[in-house]
């Protein structure tokens, strides 16, 4: 279970820093949403079971929707 | 007998019937990571492009969002914490010591059913995103109606599995929308960086021309005669109706229908361009969008928590990353659609299709739909509160069936600047009543919490205080053609000043 921080990072990782290199440099584009899809799978593969395992008081009684 | 009763609530672990004891008061970290994430939703979409259409020039986007941010949070710091972290009351708590429990339902059906809406178009905004991989034919700006039975059919699929999932209830989609929200923060922020590269602007000059390029573009094609958002729509018109072809040609400074094929907003020699929104109405906007939280006092339910007011500055968190960065990041989508493809239909699915390939599709289903769920699941709360002893399962159901309906008329989503700045203009004003009731009720001699303190289910000084400016507000914007958002600030200080007055007729305070 602590390694799944990490992995979760490498996801966020992957989801911003290809589209970032492409507006700097050539990283194409197609390469690019190909790591952002990635980086999405390993995000969520992996901050599910770690974000789930906690216990977070939710307020129902507000949130914002805008 | 006080119809409240303050030792109740307590034992539920929310205190939504007492406040909130020390043990449980939360440092000011908590709020900032809440606030950053609740705001990257399925609406910053949408209201980032509808600027764009709007003719809202560059620097006001970047100067007006700034200012209104600002305005927004040092509402929340310095009107809405303060008072939370005095009373320690929810938001309806505090209501119902000041209206009466009656009129509290009222307050909340009227929240109810415009949060219904606005599910709605968050429902539409998912359909465009899973209508991709099935070419459905994406509803346009103009269109009122649904354009097509797949539109209709795919509407009516993601509304009924939200509505089901609200109605199972809270928690799941709720820890979901958290391990959601930094996902989709990046996501927002990496359209942007893409978008900026489509747009191929070297520099502030050159961001700002074509910014201004596609203005003029989008609005040569949605001016009468034509009415359309794409190039490709309007061939398909001219082929129709070869008698517009001379207008067009004329509108677009081409020679014929060949070089009218490829105009894009790059190429196109420019118009004037015509902005129903400068800088003042960009800073109202992002000042108000969520006015029902801030001068609304709905967020006394979140700063309740806090420690010390100080915690209002952890909105700057939501309000600088998804009303500032998100919009602008969506804006740049729609221009890098307009100048690649002619197309200045703000379809959130294809835009950030555009932006973010595969992650920007899931990422518009999953904020429309985190986005839409928690909104139907509040909603029909609001309902069965309304009818005593209905299921709360039925009732999240039926606030989902309304959603669904509403989500099948794709204006609600095109129309959705109009219909925050409504929502505003109804809700916020009840924000002024408790910040009267709660600095005004001893130095203007009228009795504070009148309704726990007279025993009273309903405050007619409030309704009063409440409904007339929300009346006469209602009537300009829909007949006087006023923006919504430049009405809230009026009504806010009107409902105040009213209450004080209805107050010292209705409920003087005895020496």
């Amino acid at each position: 279970m602590k390694i799944l921080p990490i992995i979760a990072i490498i996801g966020l990782v992957l989801t911003i820093l290809p589209p970032f290199l492409h507006l700097v440099s050539s990283l194409n584009e197609k390469t690019t949403f190909h790591l952002m899809a990635a980086g999405m799978v390993i995000w969520y593969g992996a901050a599910i079971p770690w974000l789930y395992s906690k216990k977070i008081k939710l307020d129902e009684s507000t949130q914002d929707n805008i | 007998m006080s119809e409240i009763d303050e030792t109740q609530g307590a034992d539920q672990g929310e205190y939504e019937h007492t406040r909130v004891p020390d043990k449980a008061l939360k440092g000011g970290g908590k709020f900032w990571g809440m606030y950053a994430g609740e705001h990257a939703a399925g609406t910053e979409f949408m209201i980032g492009p509808l600027f764009l259409l709007s003719g809202v020039a560059l620097k006001d986007i970047f100067l007006g969002l700034f200012v209104g941010n600002l305005f927004a949070v040092l509402c929340w710091r310095y009107l809405c914490a303060p008072i939370a972290v005095k009373a320690r009351y929810t938001l309806y708590f505090q209501l119902e010591k000041i209206a009466g429990s009656r009129l509290v339902k009222f307050y909340n059906l009227a929240n109810g059913v415009l949060f219904c809406f606005l599910a709605g178009a968050m429902i539409t905004v998912s359909a465009t995103a899973v209508g991709i991989p099935f070419n459905m034919e994406m509803p346009t700006i103009d269109a009122l109606y649904p354009n097509s039975v797949a539109f209709v059919v795919i509407v009516l699929l993601v509304g009924a599995v939200i509505a089901v999932v609200a109605a199972k209830g809270y928690d799941s989609v709720a820890k979901f929308a958290n391990v959601a929200s930094p996902w989709m923060v990046l996501v927002f922020l990496a359209c942007g960086f893409v978008a900026l590269k489509q747009i191929g602007a070297a520099d502030w000059d050159g961001l700002s021309s074509i910014w201004t390029n596609s203005i003029d573009f989008s609005q040569a094609l949605s001016a009468k005669p034509f009415e359309k958002s794409s190039i490709a729509d309007l061939m398909e018109l001219l082929r129709q109706r070869p008698d517009l072809v001379p207008a067009a040609l004329e509108a677009f400074k081409v020679p014929d229908l060949e070089a009218l094929a490829k105009v894009t907003s790059e190429n196109f020699a420019g118009g004037s361009a015509k902005s129903s929104m400068g800088f003042w109405s960009v800073a109202l906007f992002a000042w108000f969008c969520n006015s029902a939280m801030h001068i609304g006092m709905a967020d006394l339910s979140v700063f309740r928590f806090a420690k010390k007011a100080n915690s209002g500055w952890a909105t700057a968190g939501g309000m600088y990353v998804g009303h500032y960065m998100a919009w602008i990041a969506a804006a740049f989508m729609l221009a890098a659609q307009i100048k690649a493809t002619g197309d200045s239909n703000p379809v959130p699915g294809p835009m950030a299709a555009n932006a973010a390939g595969l992650a920007g599709i899931i990422c518009v289903i999953v904020a429309g739909w985190t986005t839409a769920n928690p909104t139907i699941y509040r909603a029909g709360l609001a309902f069965q509160a309304m009818i005593p002893g209905s299921s709360r399962t039925v009732m999240t159901l039926v606030a989902g069936g309304l959603a669904t309906i509403a989500g099948v008329f794709p204006a609600f989503a095109w129309k959705l600047l109009t219909f925050v700045g409504f929502y505003g203009t109804v809700l916020a004003p009840m924000g002024a009543i408790i910040v009267a009731d709660w600095y005004f009720a001893r130095k203007a001699r009228f009795q504070q919490f009148a309704a726990e303190k007279n025993g009273t289910r309903f405050n007619l000084a409030v309704l009063l205080a409440w409904l007339i400016p929300v009346l006469i507000a209602t009537y300009y914007i829909k007949f006087a053609g006023v923006e919504s958002w430049f009405c809230i600030l009026p009504c806010w200080i009107a409902s105040g000043i009213l209450h004080i007055v209805f107050s010292r007729v209705f409920h003087k305070a005895t020496a």
